[in-house]
């Protein structure tokens, strides 16, 4: 390459590095403006009302919180996990109020082996921490189920995508087993 | 005598490339063949109903692994999985995740 195609290459270079300066210049105030937003059951909740664990809460202490062992243990007995024709998922959000106390809102009841959460309502200054549901259909010790189908235990991919990012997911099923995600 | 090179390197590219185009793994079923002996397989099993799934099919080593998750982003819930011998089409495996 001679000296003519050296300045075409430094000019290029100088071009290219010019345009990236101005992308980074245009986009720089539209996203320090945009509210971050991460996405939930209904749609996008800003991440104010999401606790990305701010209070010292680890997944182990909300599961273990005596409001949050009551109400997934009311969620499995509404789980009918014993009768192999109703046995269907229940679960809920959740929260943590103002101050550090938690409280649990149900979802409507789901299907065989999947559920649909409800648009989350934390109370007043408070935000969801996590999430919680049951899974009926995994038979201890191989995970067959009566009809001799094959269940794996989870928490499914589907189930970790879902969850609202920085929170604690909770999954209880029939071995008593509390598998955190 | 640099065009004839380029030239050269373009036609083994489509050479190396069209042969994998019908994503037969280097086996005898494809992977549309896969995915429809998989959704029978589904199907005929009963479990779970494929309404409001999308597929996905993954290209491992002896087999293809097809499954089904939900399309909505919000669903918690399980999909079924079935493996297919890439060889003989055989499901070698079908389970379901909730």
């Amino acid at each position: 390459m001679g000296k003519g195609g050296n300045v075409k290459a430094t000019w290029k270079s100088f071009i290219a590095l010019l345009c990236v300066l101005i992308a980074c210049i245009a986009w720089s105030p539209a996203v320090l403006a945009a509210p971050a937003v991460a996405e939930t059951a209904a749609g996008p909740v800003l991440a104010s009302q999401i606790s990305p664990l701010a209070d010292n809460k680890t997944p182990e202490q909300i599961a273990n919180d005596p409001v949050v062992k009551a109400a997934m243990g009311a969620a499995w007995a509404d789980s009918s996990a014993d009768n192999a024709t109703t046995r269907h998922e229940e679960g809920g959000w959740i929260y943590e109020d103002a101050d550090g106390n938690l409280s649990v809102q149900r979802w409507p009841s789901g299907n065989r082996s999947s559920i649909d959460p409800c648009p989350p309502t934390p109370p007043p200054g408070g935000h969801v921490v996590g999430e919680f549901h049951t899974h009926p259909n995994w038979h201890p010790p191989d995970g067959k189920d009566e009809a001799g189908k094959e269940w794996k235990q989870g928490p499914s991919d589907e189930d970790k995508d879902a969850k609202t990012p920085g929170t604690t997911g909770i999954v209880t099923d029939r071995s008593g087993n509390v598998t955190l995600y | 005598m640099r065009h004839r090179i380029w030239l050269l390197m373009g036609v083994t590219m489509i050479m190396l490339t069209f042969p994998f185009a019908g994503c037969t793994g280097g086996g005898g079923i494809t992977s549309e063949e896969a995915i429809t002996i998989a959704t029978e397989a589904v199907e005929n099993d009963g479990v779970m109903s494929l309404d409001g799934r999308v597929t996905e099919i993954e290209d491992e080593l002896t087999y293809w692994h097809v499954y089904f998750p939900f399309s909505s982003p919000i669903t918690r819930g399980g999909a079924p999985h079935v493996f297919v011998n890439k060889t003989s089409g055989a499901v070698i495996d079908l389970y379901y995740t909730e």
